[in-house]
């Protein structure tokens, strides 16, 4: 009994410092991007939890009072709040969508053996490589007042000009036109990628089996794009979904709260109105918004 | 019915370099019901060939004819042909079932439950039953390719068009997989058109077998046709294995005995072969199979002395690479000669046996003598028989 009780321990003992020699240098590697992920976003994350359950000021935030779930109920009665989820959502779902689809057909293009395309394959990362602050800078010129280019066409044609970023019904779509300009390249090299690891042979047994173009690209391309176009339009949807600068540099979320987002309104109640307390439930509503997304991709991932 | 024929095929392709042409004025008649076998070295315009029969490829000239109707300017679809690729070219993302059944939806109006049962009747078959609804990535290479086979076959096409369906497989599978695609094409009696770069699955599987190279046609015959009665060199080296010997000679006239010379041996002809050759100039190359040369006495006429460089035991046979002039030739001796390196051999090449090619145009002048069908037909056990080939093959 004795010595069978020592051999287990002695396979215990063995176990586990195989498991230590054989893990420890992996766990070594790992240490430092958990230790800084956990103090970069881990304790932000928790910390604005927390934060949402009490009134607090940006100017005194030592002074903490508890309130419970009172501004989440403030929320629900607040019309910007509520203008502010609608115009995400729509903006995220605008823009997805026309990066998608855009993006699809550029890609297609590409497949084909058009002169030129690898030029322009390169070229097009450029609205994607450069900066966002750029981008808006060359927008807001593009639409300013007297010397745009966009308002020098309309003036030409008699049309009526004016700064775009502020006409409230402009503003809005042309937020839409900056994501969709930025990202649909990117989209497009990426289907393009997918759609170009599809062998030839399967598109000539599917001419042979007699599919024609449409039936080709609805049971050949695209099943086989289908998960990174899944990829895409899941990181593109949370990229969207928070997207603060873009908003924020452009219009600033207006004119008149015309194009306010969840990102620029929690800017604006933490550090413009000092509400600390509120804007952190504004970002919790964001944070569950995203969770929900991050479960569907992870759940579409174990379907395929 | 599907009688399937290529008339005056060419095929150019336009590259930056220039024009390539990859089929040459091709002709081929093939019966229905009939296996033929498109062989010949990577680039002899073999695949395309195919892929023109299959409209992939629009011809350059000429005409693809099927039972009397020329099909050249139809799409693939309106073909009634099916393929089986090399990769097999199923679609991953769709089980076996769908993979067999897609071509019938596609093609045809038929309903569900006929395809149903059609794709059920053809996995039966072929053994694949229990796969129907395994994905391709979830089969082995063996069963990827029964699979590619009855997406084929469960269209009931009047042609298989097959491009080296066997060369993705490991040699012990291929070599089944070949005896049962001959035995499923002979059940369903479907005429088919198979491209490989592997002369035994010619010689094996063919009703008749077309050697091409450089994209011209080399010969079409039956695979005993091709090897004993080469029409050219090219042929000769190509069907069989080890390939054939050739040797670069001149014929002399000046001895007792026409003569045809090689820088290590001189070799007297008899009447007939000189006869054949006669009148064609004074180069030759003079071919002999390494299964024909046999093992002599330095005395004997014709004989060569040779050294021996390599040899390769196989058990039954041993492959002997001898040093003739300066160059390297094989000979196939028995099994359990033990024949050790560099020691001196004295071969002769039996006259009946020996290969004759016109040393310009390389055309064949003079084969060997067949078997006689005689002889062999009244050897025990072959008296039913039809014909030699079919006991051969």
């Amino acid at each position: 009994m004795a010595t069978q009780t020592e051999s287990q321990y002695s396979r215990y003992k063995e176990e586990f410092s195989s498991f230590l020699t054989d893990t420890w240098i992996g766990y070594a590697f790992v240490i430092p991007a958990t230790v800084l992920l956990a103090v970069v976003i881990g304790y932000p994350t928790l910390r604005g939890l927390y934060l949402a359950f009490f009134e607090v000021s940006l100017l005194n935030p030592e002074q903490m009072e508890f309130v419970g779930l009172q501004h989440f109920r403030a929320l629900a009665a607040d019309p910007i709040f509520k203008a502010a989820l609608w115009h995400t959502v729509l903006l995220t779902a605008l823009a997805v969508s026309f990066q998608y689809l855009l993006g699809l057909g550029l890609a297609l293009a590409l497949k084909e053996k058009v002169p030129g395309a690898g030029i322009f394959r390169s070229l097009s990362m450029v609205t994607w490589v450069m900066p966002i602050i750029v981008m808006v800078i060359i927008f807001r010129f593009m639409v300013q007042n007297g010397f745009g280019p966009v308002n020098i066409i309309l003036d030409s044609l008699g049309m009526r000009t004016t700064y775009w970023f502020g006409e409230p019904g402009v503003a809005f779509p042309l937020i839409v036109v900056m994501h969709v300009w930025r990202n649909v390249p990117f989209y497009a090299i990426s289907l393009l990628a997918a759609m170009n690891s599809i062998p030839k042979e399967q598109y000539e047994a599917a001419r042979l089996d007699g599919a024609g173009p449409l039936e080709r690209f609805r049971y050949v391309t695209l099943p086989q794009i289908s998960y990174v176009s899944m990829i895409m339009i899941v990181l593109h949807v949370t990229f969207t979904f928070k997207n603060f600068d873009i908003v924020y540099l452009s219009t600033g979320g207006g004119p008149l709260g015309n194009t306010e987002v969840l990102a620029t309104y929690v800017y604006k109640q933490a550090f413009e109105q000092y509400a600390l307390g509120y804007g952190a439930s504004i970002g919790v509503v964001m944070l569950i918004l995203m969770l929900t997304f991050t479960i569907v991709y992870v759940k579409l991932e174990e379907v395929d | 019915m599907g009688e399937l024929e290529i008339r005056d095929l060419t095929k150019v392709f336009h590259d930056d370099g220039g024009d390539i042409v990859a089929v040459d004025d091709l002709d081929i008649e093939i019966e229905d019901g009939e296996l033929i076998v498109l062989v010949g070295p990577s680039g002899c315009g073999k695949s395309t060939t195919l892929r023109c029969v299959a409209g992939l490829e629009s011809p350059t000239d000429g005409d693809i004819v099927l039972d009397g109707t020329a099909v050249t300017d139809q799409k693939p679809k309106e073909r009634d042909m099916a393929m089986v690729f090399q990769s097999y070219a199923l679609y991953p993302h769709m089980s076996s079932r769908e993979n067999m059944e897609f071509g019938l939806k596609m093609a045809t109006d038929l309903p569900k439950d006929e395809i149903r049962s059609r794709v059920e009747e053809t996995a039966e078959m072929l053994g694949i039953s229990e796969l129907l609804d395994k994905k391709p990535d979830e089969l082995s290479g063996g069963q990827q390719q029964r699979v590619a086979l009855g997406r084929a076959i469960v269209r009931e096409p009047e042609v298989f068009l097959m491009d080296e369906p066997l060369s993705n497989l490991d040699a012990k599978l291929r070599t089944q997989m070949r005896t049962e695609l001959q035995a499923l094409q002979q059940d369903l009696g479907v005429t088919t058109l198979y491209v490989t770069h592997d002369q035994t699955e010619a010689m094996t599987m063919s009703d008749r077998i077309a050697v091409l190279n450089d994209g011209e046609l080399q010969q079409f015959g039956t695979p005993l046709e091709c090897y004993h009665e080469p029409e050219n060199e090219f042929v000769a080296g190509f069907i069989g294995s080890p390939s054939m010997n050739f040797f670069d000679v001149e014929l002399d006239t000046t001895g007792d005995r026409p003569a045809l010379v090689h820088e290590g041996f001189r070799y007297d002809l008899e009447e007939d072969v000189y006869a054949d050759i006669e009148g064609h100039g004074e180069r030759f190359t003079l071919g002999i199979r390494p299964e024909d040369i046999e093992l002599a006495t330095a005395d004997e006429p014709n004989a060569v002395t040779t050294t021996v460089e390599v040899t390769e035991p196989l058990g039954e046979v041993t492959y002997v690479y001898l040093e003739i002039g300066d160059r390297q030739y094989t000979a196939t001796l028995e099994g359990d000669l033990v024949i050790e390196t560099g020691r001196t051999l004295t071969i002769r090449f039996p006259q009946d046996r020996i290969h004759v090619f016109d040393g310009q145009t390389g055309e064949a002048l003079r084969n060997r003598s067949r078997p006689d069908d005689e002889v062999v037909e009244s050897l025990p056990g072959f008296q039913s028989s039809d014909s030699v080939e079919a006991g051969m093959e």
